[in-house]
């Protein structure tokens, strides 16, 4: 099995990779649905479904173009990005290269005397998603 | 134009406007002895690290400024230090061919006494971006 390098972790929008990344994280979820009861002896018992399964896309990397801060620069400006995809890779390539709308839930700027403008950015899931 | 190149020739630009003769290489004398200008600039190394983003090229470097001087104290060369400095430190007024510099500081600096003479040093820490 070959190890994948980190910057092959790519996050697009639009066919596009998001300037100046230098981590990229995606985190996959779910809530379960606990029905556990007092003739379980104490043990937690859950049920086999599941709601409310998403991913969190944390991103953060170098300040260039603005173009996640012009998001905020209005309240009433949509956070909703379509046609969002990220790559997370395999040695086959293939189902690989994920596709979906989220919501940018979180946007950080942060500068240092003797470092350049960073960012971190948070984006949800924001109904499902495919992979090809 | 690669990096190392861009910072050597964006750095003598910018020293060069300072005063005394700026060397890359000091002249040498046939005796194996230097043939330099007293008082000089030399750029000395310059170490490179990467600062890489996923889809672009930077660096992160130290450049090493040399200034060589000769007399009864440090004042001549302190002097020159300062302009230096005055030069450098947090410039935005510098071109580095194919590259853009996100910051240029001044993060060491000491003089030491040499064979007849002083020799200051500076460190210069800088960020680049390829265009």
């Amino acid at each position: 099995m070959a190890v994948q390098a980190g910057i092959l972790l790519l996050i697009k929008k639009a066919g596009t990779a998001i300037a100046g990344l230098r981590t990229g994280k995606v985190s996959f979820g779910l809530d379960t649905i606990d029905i556990s009861s007092a003739d379980d002896a104490g043990v937690r018992k859950l049920l086999n479904a599941h709601t409310n399964q998403r991913f969190t896309i944390t991103a953060s990397g170098v300040e260039k173009g603005g173009v996640l801060a012009t998001l905020w620069a209005a309240p009433g400006t949509t956070k909703y990005l379509t046609d969002i995809t990220f790559t997370i890779p395999t040695e086959s390539g293939s189902g690989d290269v994920f596709t979906a709308d989220v919501v940018l839930t979180a946007f950080d700027i942060t500068g240092e005397y003797n470092g350049a403008v960073m960012f971190d950015a948070t984006f949800e899931s924001a109904g499902t998603w495919s992979a090809a | 134009m690669s990096a190392s190149v861009a910072v050597q020739d964006a750095l003598v630009a910018a020293l060069t406007e300072v005063g005394p003769v700026v060397y890359v290489v000091r002249p040498q004398a046939a005796n194996g002895g230097s043939d330099a200008v007293y008082p000089h600039i030399q750029i000395g190394a310059v170490i490179f690290a990467p600062w890489d983003t996923f889809t672009e090229t930077g660096h992160d470097f130290v450049a090493r400024i040399h200034t060589r001087w000769r007399g009864e104290n440090q004042l001549t060369g302190s002097a020159i230090q300062d302009a230096i400095y005055a030069r450098l430190h947090r410039t935005t007024d510098i071109h580095m061919d194919g590259f853009s510099s996100i910051l240029l500081t001044r993060e060491t600096s000491f003089v030491t006494h040499t064979d007849g003479g002083f020799e200051g040093i500076c460190e210069y820490r800088g960020l680049l971006q390829a265009d």
